[in-house]
């Protein structure tokens, strides 16, 4: 009952985390910030189990797809992707550190930021440019506002366990 | 010496006559329009140690109410603060009611102008990757609308419904990079397909490099991708790129603001074919 409960939490803070997204770039349509892909990428060093990236990579990224005008996919491929490069980051470094979280979040969105559009390149046959600065800016912006997300994250996670 | 005064009463005789004495002269002399001398005296007299005496306490007084005794005068500050910010706050809600219902007339007036099908939708949301610029509408199947219904504003087209469920729809915008409009130049009347640039940008393909264009022209639907009704504003000319390939690159400024996008007019299906 406790881990079904645990679970439910989860799958709310990931639902949320997209509804917030929506509002945000609905009055910040220029925002570069991935909310959803921060909280892939806590749950995947959070729970250290490669089935809770694949499936939260998934529900975030089917959510993402369906409420914007790309095909289904797309950012599931990009977020599953990503985590799981992070995941195998965690098992060799400590990514519990302030330093090592932040960088896995900038490193994680870079190359969020080059995935995609290379999958649109290969899928949809799209003639893509890819915008450095915007690349850039996305990753920092990710890394820094993540970073106390992680934290906020991770007190309602000890929270839950008390 | 002989005593002069044998007794009190004697002293006090005295007094009161000449006391009498001088207040009949005075009545006397009030005949005239003067004041009576006792009168005058008697005010010469009283009135500026009256007005020493008020004077001090009209300074205490204000002393105490300026200074002192001024808890109620902090109570009566905070009570108007409040209710200063209240209408203040009012105010400001008042004011964002205007401006939406003048948001809303020209959306109606647009309709009627047009005298299309259509239906007014609001925006509930943006997209939730910074990758694609597209919205979410508050209606849906229900509404009568569909795929590939155009949105426009009141200040020109803004894009079209890419995704569609019983009560909301993706609306995908003119500006995003997987847009695509046909268009042609009000003046040149050439036709090519406007993409979109992200931001507020677009640009036009397919235009011939020996078509005259002129910065600030118009850019209009063409009606041939038939999802855009011809005749519609798209924006203006902002800049020709010159090349010396067949087809030159035209840059776009949107005409409608797609970044504050509030309320939308979606034309529906039927209106269109």
């Amino acid at each position: 009952m406790g881990n079904l409960w645990r679970s439910t939490v989860v799958l709310i803070i990931i639902v949320s985390t997209v509804v917030l997204q929506v509002l945000l770039t609905r009055y910040f349509p220029r925002l570069l910030l991935d909310l959803p892909l921060v909280s892939v990428l806590y749950l995947t060093i959070a729970k250290e189990n490669l089935l809770w990236t694949i499936g939260s990579g998934t529900l975030v990224g089917f959510l993402q797809d369906s409420l914007s005008p790309g095909p289904l996919g797309l950012n599931g491929f990009t977020k599953i992707s990503v985590g799981c490069l992070a995941y195998m980051a965690n098992t060799f470094l400590a990514i519990d550190r302030v330093t090592t979280r932040w960088g896995m979040l900038f490193i994680s969105s870079l190359l969020a930021g080059v995935l995609f559009p290379v999958l649109r390149i290969l899928f949809l046959n799209r003639n893509e440019m890819f915008d450095g600065e915007r690349i850039l800016l996305s990753g920092l912006i990710n890394a820094s506002v993540g970073l106390p997300l992680f934290y906020i994250f991770d007190k309602i996670s000890q929270s839950q366990n008390e | 010496m002989k005593q002069f005064f044998k007794s009190r009463t004697e002293w006090i005789l005295l007094i009161a006559v000449l006391f009498g004495h001088l207040v009949l002269l005075s009545s006397r002399m009030g005949r005239s329009t003067e004041t009576p001398l006792l009168r005058s005296w008697s005010m010469e007299v009283a009135v500026p140690l009256l007005k020493s005496v008020v004077g001090s306490i009209t300074s205490l007084s204000g002393l105490w109410r300026g200074y002192i005794d001024l808890r109620r005068t902090y109570q009566e500050n905070q009570v108007l603060k409040g209710q200063v910010e209240e209408s203040r706050r009012t105010i400001i809600a008042y004011e964002e009611k205007i401006r939406e219902l003048g948001r809303i007339e020209a959306l109606a007036e647009l309709q009627a102008r047009l005298a299309l099908p259509s239906v007014r939708a609001k925006v509930i949301g943006g997209d939730p990757t910074h990758w694609y610029n597209s919205r979410i509408l508050d209606i849906g199947l229900d509404a009568g609308i569909a795929r590939d219904c155009a949105a426009i504003s009141a200040d020109g087209v803004v894009g079209r419904i890419v995704q569609v469920s019983r009560r909301s729809s993706v609306l995908q915008l003119v500006t995003d990079l997987d847009s695509g409009v046909g268009v042609f130049l009000e003046n040149s009347r050439a036709h090519g397909v406007l993409k979109g640039k992200g931001g507020r940008d677009g640009f036009i393909e397919y235009v011939g490099s020996s078509e005259k264009v002129v910065v600030g022209e118009r850019v209009l639907t063409s009606g041939l991708d038939q999802i855009y009704p011809k005749g519609l504003l798209v924006g203006y000319v902002a800049a020709t790129v010159p090349s010396k390939q067949i087809f030159q690159k035209i840059d776009v400024t949107i005409s409608a603001n797609v970044l504050k996008l509030e309320e939308v007019l979606v034309l529906k299906k039927e209106s269109q074919s």
